[in-house]
């Protein structure tokens, strides 16, 4: 469990419904772009309800045995190794599967027994049928915007979780974000957040995503750092947002164009 | 980030190098798609002229030369793009109603109820223009303060023009402010119509002014031309007009003092009789032309690459050598064609949308069949360091190493991976001038239909139509659907076009090449290619195959579209010897045959059949008889192409 109480600050009523989620054990689905504060929310919720927290970040590689777990050699033996998902089954953690639809398609069988009334993960291997921990919860995210159509999540594992929207935050709100989270002043904070606000238009014309609301912070952090403004726009925004020449210019634009 | 070319004039920046990039930027501010529209050559723009673009418009000239340098040019398009889009951002289209209770949407603030209700309207409609600049002038100041130095520097080149012109009429003393020049104030009436004009100005630069404040005080600076007298109170309602503020308006106390001695056009009403209200507005410059500099030499007219040995070539292109068979003499005619490598770009940037509208039900088919193509099965991996389960021979033996004393072999897990596809194509499409012929034959007159049936005195416009579509807007089609479908699939693709124009300028155009992801560029350089010259096929193929080479792939397709023979006007001894240039076609799809590279000719040409017989073997080309036909025929091919053609899973595991 998380110490220090993680910055998050609500758009919405997604923390209501998230607690009503747990108090009945319902598994949560949180989508949206990438850097809008997913993990942070899960972190902080982690915080709120007192649980423990076990993140994975899923990648195209990533099989259901590194989440369910495997035999180890040691020493003349095989030893069994829990995975992070039968750990936080046992000892009743949260367990958050970051970008679950990068994951192989095998991973969405071990999830499917754990978030019904079964509650349940059968482990093949060792011919366990280990029942959750009543503490235990599942969350996961993706993110609609950038994976392709053969990575979407089926409505089979979609339907079986509490869905939570999120989105960048409104420019205020973000404003007030990056300055909590890297303490630059407010009028740095509010000209990142148009930049942000700018960029995420250019986004349907040439931009994967637009800019994060971590990216953000990270220029701030920047600013505070000693990097005068706009270098450190440009080595947070301009160059980690696209490849495209002609966008990262534009964003380059818009960068000179807020900050003097 | 693109290189702005230059024209003729040193330091002179292409509109179509850079807007690219302007129009992301714009859209970005805007927060919603812009017109694009490109002023008349000749015309400088803001601030050298006034005018207000539509909502959601950016108007620009075709090339930026008023600076020496091309980075500060191509800054001025910056600065005209975010004054043009402030105008939206600041509520210059919005008007508040007559009785302050809604809003009102406007084409222009000339539109502006109180304008259109002035007894002076044709002047208070242009004062209320030049006010709206001044006031998102400095709206855009407050905002964007990085664009300031920018604005500044604009202003200072606009305000050097005019600067020994004498302007007495209000309308040019208020344009004149509008750059921060002041105007001499002569004594009595034009020293009285230049304190008023400053004190609007003053008065719309306030943060709080909207743009009924630009259209009460256009009104009420149009009634003071009008009157006989000037002495009457100026009302600037609560917005604290500012005197005359040199540092504000960049004048020396001095400048004021008397000069102009002209009467003033009073009746500006009368003199501006004639002005079409309703008409498309035209922008006027701030200045009269004797006082401007004079005007450039129009950029001289570039010749025609055909009629050049050694045409111009742009300077982001990459040029190549390539040999060219002379089937004559039976050799290799050495370093003969010149390639001219280009990156297109600039395109309508709502190309891929308009294809995806067209072909909905295409486009879903041809990503269903080729999901198909998606190899399923999962290839077993042994001895890994990670992995699903362990490998039992793996373990039996490390365990044998390690009771007998040696060092055990640590990699002891099963892998499954997926097995991979390893295709790489690149599509080759014939962008010669004959392109441009149209795709459908004209729909035949229907004689049933009877004009008689309508009313002969009926001036009702016809429903538009959508322009006639041409064989290469059929190519581009179908290309860009293959794009969209091989992305999904995960092949490996790029995109050229190529055309002839002579020996010397064998123009390659690059739309997408292997490696780059396929994005917003992919889609406007696939637009903008545009029909011209002629189709030497040859030197075309071997640049492509030569990229193809440089590919890590398994199976290498070549994919030629193409709308007839191969022809230029140097293939070959005289115009007339087609076989020249066939059979130097021949010989490429040869060569890169012999590369190991799988080549393919579609031809919608209906004479395709004769000569494609000579160029390549009989299960190497596909003839199209209806062109329509090829988006559809196009995905087929690939299908047939590309299916068997992923690694097996000892080849993967050789490979690892």
């Amino acid at each position: 469990m998380t110490a220090a109480e993680p910055f998050y600050l609500p758009i919405g009523d997604e923390i209501a419904v998230f607690e009503a989620a747990y108090a009945s054990r319902l598994p949560v689905l949180l989508k949206g772009p990438t850097g809008c504060g997913k993990t942070r929310f899960v972190e902080h919720m982690a915080w709120r309800l007192g649980q423990p927290l076990a993140t994975v970040a899923c990648h195209e590689d990533l099989t259901a045995t590194d989440l369910v777990g495997r035999y180890l050699l040691a020493g003349d033996e095989t030893l069994w190794m829990d995975g992070p998902l039968t750990k936080a089954v046992r000892t009743g953690a949260i367990c958050y599967l970051d970008e679950v639809v990068e994951a192989r398609k095998d991973t969405t069988v071990v999830i499917h027994s754990l978030t019904d009334h079964r509650r349940i993960l059968p482990i093949e291997k060792t011919g366990e049928r280990l029942e959750a921990d009543p503490r235990f919860l599942l969350v996961i995210s993706y993110n609609p915007g950038y994976q392709s159509i053969s990575k979407d999540l089926k409505p089979s594992t979609r339907q079986r979780f509490v869905s939570l929207e999120f989105d960048y935050p409104a420019p205020d709100v973000e404003a007030q974000i990056i300055a909590t989270e890297s303490g630059v002043d407010a009028e740095a904070a509010g000209r990142l957040a148009r930049i942000g606000a700018a960029t995420r238009n250019v986004h349907e014309r040439g931009l994967e995503e637009g800019v994060s609301t971590r990216l953000l912070v990270y220029a701030a952090q920047l600013m505070v750092g000693g990097v005068p403004a706009r270098r450190a726009c440009q080595a947070a925004l301009v160059h980690a947002v696209s490849d495209d020449r002609d966008v990262q210019l534009a964003v380059s634009d818009i960068v000179d164009l807020v900050f003097p | 980030m693109t290189d702005p070319a230059t024209t003729d004039r040193p330091g002179a920046v292409d509109l179509s190098h850079v807007q690219r990039p302007l129009r992301l930027l714009a859209e970005g501010l805007a927060g919603r798609p812009v017109r694009w529209e490109v002023l008349p050559d000749g015309s400088a723009g803001w601030p050298f002229e006034i005018d207000l673009p539509e909502p959601g418009e950016v108007r620009l000239s075709p090339s930026a030369d008023e600076f020496d340098a091309a980075p500060d040019n191509r800054t001025l398009y910056r600065s005209q793009v975010v004054r043009q889009i402030s105008f939206e951002l600041f509520g210059s289209f919005t008007a508040d109603a007559v009785d302050g209770t809604a809003t009102e949407a406007m084409r222009s603030p000339r539109d502006h109820p109180l304008v259109l209700a002035s007894p002076q309207r044709s002047l208070a409609a242009d004062l209320v223009v030049v006010l709206e600049d001044v006031r998102v002038g400095a709206a855009v100041r407050r905002s964007f303060p990085g664009a300031v130095g920018d604005l500044d520097a604009a202003l200072a080149l606009a305000r050097a023009r005019v600067r020994s012109e004498t302007v007495d009429d209000l309308l040019g003393i208020v344009r004149r402010l509008a750059i921060g020049e002041a105007t001499s104030a002569g004594p009595g009436r034009t020293a009285s119509l230049v304190g008023h004009a400053t004190a609007a100005c003053a008065a719309v630069r306030a943060d709080t002014a909207t743009v009924d404040d630009s259209a009460r005080l256009a009104v009420a600076l149009a009634a003071l031309a009008a009157s006989p007298t000037t002495d009457e109170r100026f009302d600037t309602d609560g917005l604290a007009p500012a005197p005359l503020d040199p540092e504000d308006l960049d004048v020396e106390p001095r400048d004021l003092e008397g000069l102009s001695t002209s009467p003033p056009p009073l009746d500006a009403e009368a003199d501006r009789e004639g002005v079409d209200l309703d008409g498309p507005v035209q922008a006027t410059p701030i200045a009269s032309t004797p006082d401007l500099e004079p005007a450039p030499p129009p950029p001289p007219t570039r010749p025609n690459p055909s009629t050049s040995r050694l045409a111009p070539i742009a300077d982001d292109a990459l040029v190549h050598l390539y040999d060219e068979w002379d089937c004559h003499t039976q050799q290799y005619l050495r370093s003969w064609c010149r390639i001219v490598e280009r990156r297109m770009a600039g395109g309508s940037p709502d190309f891929i949308a308009d294809v995806r509208r067209r072909h909905v039900e295409l486009g879903r088919r041809i990503r269903r069949q080729f999901a198909l193509l998606r190899p399923e099965e999962r290839i077993r991996t042994h001895r890994n360091i990670d992995g699903d389960e362990l490998d039992l021979d793996a373990l039996i033996e490390a365990i044998v190493d390690r009771r007998s004393g040696a060092s055990a072999d640590d990699r002891l897990h099963i892998r499954r991976e997926r097995a991979r596809r390893d295709v790489a194509t690149a599509f080759l499409v014939d962008l010669s001038a004959s392109t441009s012929s149209p795709a459908e034959p004209a729909e035949p007159v229907d004689p049933t239909l009877d004009d008689d049936d309508s009313d002969p005195w009926s001036f009702e416009p016809r429903p538009p139509t959508e322009p006639a579509r041409r064989v290469l807007d059929v190519a581009k089609d179908a290309v860009a659907l293959m794009c969209d479908a091989l992305d999904q699939l995960g092949d490996e693709h790029a995109v050229y076009g190529f055309s002839g124009q002579g020996r010397h300028h064998v123009a390659f155009q690059v739309a997408k090449d292997f490696g780059d992801r396929t994005s917003s560029a992919t889609w406007s350089g696939l637009a903008a290619m545009e029909p011209i010259g002629y189709t030497r096929m040859g030197p075309a193929i071997r640049h492509a195959a030569a990229k193809l080479a440089l590919r890590d792939a398994r199976t290498k397709l070549l994919i030629l579209i193409s709308d007839g023979h191969p022809q230029d006007s140097d293939y070959g001894p005289n115009r007339s010897d087609k076989q020249y240039g066939l059979l130097d076609t021949a010989r490429s799809l040869a060569e890169a045959t012999e590369a190991g590279i799988d080549t393919f000719c579609v031809t919608i040409d209906p004479a395709g059949k004769d000569y494609l017989r000579t160029m390549c073997p009989d299960d190497r080309y596909l003839v199209i008889d209806e062109v329509t036909a090829l988006p559809s025929e196009l995905a087929k091919l690939y299908l047939t192409l590309a299916r068997p053609r992923f690694l097996d899973g000892r080849e993967a595991m050789r490979r690892r």
